[in-house]
C-alpha cells in the first residue's frame, strides 16, 4: 500500500490498486470508534448510452438507480437483516455519475461487514417477480422528489438547459421508463458496470489499515475477477445552446423561486483541468455573490434577495453549469448577476479570505466519519481527491481567476421560475 | 486521547479526534411561545451582527479571516423547557500558523456581548424567518405535521411551538425591545450549562468558567394526557399524499419501561428491518418512505408515510395490523435481537458524534437522569418481547391525519 501523509490536515491515508483493478483507499482515523466503508461504481444516472468491448448499449433512464435498489436482494440471505445482526447501518445512493453502497459500525470487528458489503454488491441474484414489485416502490420514491419544490426546480432547470444529455432525466427515471425496465436489462448493466475495474472501495476507520487491506485482498482473490476495461459513455453530443430560454410552472407553494442557469462547455478530457477551473470559478463567484461582497447587505435590505440566495458551480467531463437561485416576488436575478459581474471586486485580500473559508470547511468535514466517508467517495468517483483539493485551492492566484472568468460565457442561459398557484 | 467530565455545570470532553474546538452554551428556559419566537429572532442576530461588525460583509471578513469560525444558535423544545443552544466552533489553532485561542475568544466575546440590535436588521430578520417557515411549509410532510400540531395545540399548548402556520403572521408583531429583553434575561435568569468539546487549552477553559450561571430547570417528562382527536382529512395541490398517525403512551425517559418504549418504536418502524418497512414497503409496495419515531420526553409515537391516496385505508389498516403483531408477539423474535444489536451499535458510536455526545450529556443533566451509555446499553439488552407487547397495549391512537393530494391521479 502506498502511504500518504497530508501535512496541512494532519491525516494519513493509504492507496492500492488490486490485481483485479479495484482501487482501495483507507483513511486511518485512530481516535474514533466508528468505521465507514463505501463501495462505489463509476456508474450513475447519466450512463444510459454506453460502449463496452466494441458494442453499443442503450438503456432506460433510471436503470442505475433501479439496480441499486435490487442489489439489496439476494436469494441466500437478507442484506439489511444481515447487516443489522452485526450492528451495522447500511445504505446506498445513486447520483448522476456514481452509485455507492456503504455501511457504518462502531464494532471493532470490521471483517464480517466488510466481506458482506463486497459480497452482496458483487453478486447479482434477483427474480423477475421482485423486479416487478420494486417498480411501485421506485415510482413512489420518484413522486416524492417530484413534489419537493427544490427538486422539481432543479429538474426543470436541467431540462431547460440541456437538449439531449441524460442529465435531463430524473435520477430515478420516470413512470414509463421504470415500467419498461426488465431483469435482463438490469443484469446487462450490472455486468458492464460492476466489475472491480470500474469500482472503488473507501474505508475510514480506526482499525489497522494493514488488517483492512488483508481482508479486502482475501475477499477479492476468492472471486477470480480478471482485469477488464471500463465502459465508456456514448451519449449523444450536446450542443452549447440551451433547450429553452425561459420556463415557468406553478406549484402549491408560498414564495416564487427563480433560477438563472448558465450552460458552459464541459472539460471533455482533462479532469484535473476541470477541477482547477471549477474551483477558480467558485472562488470568483464567492467573492461576488456571498456576504464577502459589501453590496450583499444592500441586496438584503432592499429585499432583492433573501437568505436563500445561492449559487452552484458544477463541472465535469459530461456537463458544466453555473446556477444562481433566489426567492422573490420580483424576478430580477439575471439583472442582478449580470450587472454585478461587470464590476471589479477582485483583490488579493478577498481571495485570501475565501481560501481561508474553504480551508476551514475542509477541516470541519473531517469531524464526522460517515459524512466525510460519503463526501470523499463521491468526490473521488467524480475525479478528484479531497486531499488534493487543498493544494489546488492554495495554488490559485488572482490571475487564474481572471483567466477563467475571461472565458465565462453568459450567453447560453435559461431562466426558470416556479410560482404559487393562482 | 478521549476523556470527559461534568462538574458544576461545566462539561468537558477532551479529545483530539476533532479538527475543531467547540464551545456550547446551553440555556434551559421554561416554555413560553412569545419567548420562543424572540429566541428565533435572536438566532438571526447571534454571530451575524455586532457593534464592531455591523454588516454581513464586515462580519464575513472577520469570520473568514478566522478560517470560518462559526457562531450559530437554535432552540429545541422538550416538554416544559426550551433549550437554547449557542454553538461556537473554530479550527484548532494548532493547525494554523497565525492564530491563537485568544483571537478566537476575542471574536466570540465581540459577537456574544456586543450584538448590534437595530430595527432595520430586525425587519430583515423577520423577512428571513418568514421565508424560512414558508420554505418548510412548502414541503408536504412538514406541512402535514404542522397541521397536525395545529389541531393538537387547541387542546394542549405544548404543541403550539410546532404550529408555525398559525404564528407566521405574529412574527411581524415582535419588537426590538422584545428581542433585547430576551437576550438580557438569558445570562441572568436562566440556567447555563457550558460544554467544551475538542483539544481545548487552559485559556478557553478559564473563559468558559466565567460564563456559568447557577440556576437550574429540569424537564418534567410529563406524558401527554390521552385524547382521541379522530380522523382528520385535508387536501393540498400535491401529487403524493401524506399519512401521519399519532399514538399516545404513558412512557417517558423517567418511566421504568423507557427502554422498551424506545426499542419497541424501533422494531415497529426504525429502519429497513422494521415491521413497517418490511411489510408495507417491501411486501405490499405501498410506499417508499415509512417510519415510526418516538418522543422521549412526552411518550408520543408518530408514524409517517407518503402514499397514493387510493391506498389510504389499506395503509392505515396495515399500520394497525403491525402494532397488533407487536402486542401479540406475532413476529420473528430474532427481529428484536437485530434491533437491539443495531441500537447498541448506534449508542456506542455516540462519543464519535461531536454535537450528539454533547447533547447526550446535557440531556442527562436536564432530565436529572445520569444514564451512562453503558447503562443505556444494559437497559436495551434487557428488553423482552413481553415488554414491547405491554408498551403497545398502552399505546392509543390519538389522531390519524391525512393530507390528500389533489393532483394524485
Amino acid at each position: 500500500m502506498n502511504k500518504i501523509y497530508n501535512q496541512e490536515l494532519d491525516e494519513t491515508y493509504y492507496k492500492e490498486t488490486l490485481d483485479n483493478g479495484l482501487e482501495v483507499i483507507i483513511i486511518n482515523k485512530p481516535d474514533f470508534l466508528t468505521s465507514f466503508a463505501g463501495f462505489g461504481a463509476y456508474y450513475g444516472a447519466l450512463d444510459i448510452a454506453q460502449k463496452y468491448e466494441d458494442k453499443e448499449y442503450n438503456f432506460n433512464p433510471g436503470v442505475a438507480h433501479f439496480l441499486e435498489h435490487k442489489l439489496f436482494e439476494n436469494d441466500e440471505y437478507k442484506v439489511f437483516e444481515s447487516f443489522s445482526k452485526m450492528g451495522c447501518s447500511v445504505n446506498a445512493f445513486t447520483s448522476l455519475k456514481e452509485t455507492v453502497y456503504h455501511f457504518t459500525t462502531s464494532s471493532p470487528d470490521i471483517e464480517k461487514p466488510l466481506n458482506l458489503l463486497l459480497d452482496f454488491v458483487q453478486s447479482f441474484n434477483i427474480t423477475e417477480e421482485s423486479v416487478e414489485k420494486e417498480k411501485d416502490i421506485i415510482i413512489q420514491e420518484v413522486n416524492m422528489y417530484k413534489q419537493d419544490v427544490d427538486s422539481r426546480l432543479m429538474e426543470e432547470t436541467l431540462k431547460s438547459l440541456y437538449v439531449y444529455s441524460p442529465i435531463r432525466n430524473d435520477i430515478g427515471g420516470d413512470n414509463e421508463s421504470i415500467k419498461r425496465i426488465t431483469k435482463e436489462e438490469l443484469e446487462l448493466c450490472y455486468r458492464i458496470n460492476y466489475h472491480p475495474s470500474n469500482m472503488i472501495l473507501v474505508v475510514v476507520s480506526p482499525i489497522d489499515p494493514n488488517k483492512i487491506i488483508d481482508i479486502i485482498k482475501k475477499n477479492q482473490a476468492s472471486k477470480g475477477f480478471k482485469k477488464a476495461s471500463r465502459p465508456i459513455s456514448n451519449n449523444k453530443e450536446e450542443p452549447l445552446e440551451v433547450n429553452k430560454k425561459e420556463y415557468s410552472f406553478n406549484m402549491d407553494i408560498n414564495t416564487p423561486k427563480h433560477v438563472y442557469g448558465i450552460k458552459l462547455k464541459p472539460c471533455f478530457k482533462d479532469i484535473k483541468e476541470c477541477t482547477f477551473k471549477e474551483w477558480c470559478l467558485y472562488l470568483y463567484l464567492k467573492i461576488y455573490f456571498s456576504t464577502s461582497n459589501p453590496n450583499y447587505q444592500e441586496w438584503l435590505d432592499k429585499g432583492i434577495i433573501n437568505d436563500y440566495f445561492s449559487f452552484d458551480v458544477d463541472f465535469s467531463r459530461e456537463f458544466a453549469y453555473v446556477l444562481f437561485s433566489n426567492e422573490s416576488n420580483d424576478d430580477n436575478l439575471k439583472k442582478l448577476v449580470d450587472e454585478e459581474l461587470k464590476k471589479d471586486l477582485l483583490s488579493e485580500e478577498a481571495l485570501t479570505l475565501c481560501k481561508r473559508k474553504l480551508l476551514g470547511a475542509s477541516f470541519r468535514v473531517l469531524n464526522d466519519i460517515e459524512n466525510f466517508g460519503i463526501g470523499y467517495i463521491r468526490d473521488y468517483l467524480n475525479g478528484y481527491d479531497f486531499f488534493d483539493n487543498i493544494k489546488i485551492i492554495e495554488s490559485i492566484t488572482l490571475d487564474d481567476l481572471k483567466e477563467v472568468m475571461k472565458r465565462f460565457n453568459l450567453s447560453n442561459y435559461s431562466l426558470i421560475h416556479v410560482y404559487p398557484h393562482g | 486521547m478521549f476523556d470527559y467530565k461534568i462538574q458544576d455545570k461545566l462539561c468537558l470532553v477532551k479529545t483530539n479526534k476533532y479538527k475543531t474546538i467547540n464551545l456550547f452554551l446551553n440555556f434551559s428556559i421554561p416554555i413560553d411561545i412569545h419567548k420562543f419566537y424572540c429566541l428565533k429572532m435572536l438566532d438571526g442576530f447571534m454571530g451575524e451582527y455586532s457593534h464592531k461588525y455591523p454588516t454581513k460583509a464586515t462580519m464575513s471578513k472577520a469570520r473568514d479571516s478566522l478560517y470560518e469560525a462559526s457562531i450559530a444558535s437554535k432552540t429545541n423544545v422538550r416538554n416544559n423547557l426550551m433549550i437554547y443552544t449557542i454553538r461556537y466552533s473554530f479550527i484548532n489553532p494548532k493547525f494554523l500558523k497565525d492564530l491563537s485561542t485568544k483571537d478566537y475568544i476575542e471574536y466570540f466575546k465581540e459577537c456574544f456581548n456586543n450584538i448590534c440590535f437595530s430595527n432595520e436588521l430586525l425587519n430583515e430578520l423577520k423577512t428571513n424567518l418568514k421565508a424560512k417557515f414558508n420554505r418548510l411549509l412548502d414541503k408536504p410532510t412538514f406541512y402535514a405535521k404542522n397541521r397536525l400540531a395545529h389541531i393538537l395545540a387547541l387542546e394542549d399548548k405544548r404543541f403550539e411551538y410546532l404550529d408555525y402556520l398559525s404564528h407566521i403572521n405574529k412574527i411581524d408583531d415582535l419588537t426590538l425591545d422584545d428581542v433585547k429583553e430576551t437576550y438580557d434575561s438569558l445570562l441572568k435568569d436562566y440556567a447555563i450549562d457550558v460544554s467544551i468539546v475538542g483539544d481545548y487549552d487552559d485559556e478557553l477553559l478559564e473563559f468558559s468558567k466565567s460564563l456559568k450561571n447557577d440556576k437550574r430547570y429540569y424537564i418534567d417528562n410529563k406524558a401527554f394526557d390521552y385524547k382521541y382527536y379522530g380522523e382528520k382529512i385535508e387536501e393540498k395541490d400535491i401529487s403524493q399524499s401524506v399519512l401521519t398517525m399519532l399514538f399516545f403512551t404513558p412512557y417517558t425517559r423517567k418511566s421504568d419501561d423507557f427502554f422498551g418504549f424506545v426499542l419497541g418504536t424501533d422494531v415497529l418502524g426504525g429502519g429497513p428491518t422494521s415491521l413497517l418497512f418490511e411489510e408495507i414497503r417491501e411486501k405490499l409496495s405501498l410506499c417508499y418512505h415509512i417510519s415510526a419515531a418516538d418522543s422521549k420526553n412526552d411518550g408520543r409515537i408518530e408514524i409517517t408515510t407518503l402514499i397514493d391516496k387510493k391506498n389510504y385505508e389499506k395503509t392505515k389498516e396495515e399500520i394497525l395490523r403491525q402494532i397488533k403483531r407487536l402486542i401479540n408477539k406475532d413476529y420473528d423474535l430474532a427481529k428484536l435481537d437485530e434491533a437491539k444489536t443495531l441500537f447498541i451499535d448506534s449508542l456506542r458510536a455516540v462519543p464519535d458524534e461531536l454535537v450528539g455526545f454533547q447533547e447526550y450529556l446535557y440531556r442527562n443533566e436536564l432530565n436529572d437522569a445520569h444514564l451512562d451509555i453503558e447503562d443505556y446499553i444494559e437497559g436495551i439488552k434487557k428488553v423482552s418481547a413481553d415488554d414491547i407487547s405491554k408498551i403497545f397495549k398502552n399505546a392509543k391512537l390519538g389522531i390519524s391525519y391525512f393530507l390528500k393530494g389533489r393532483l394524485d391521479e
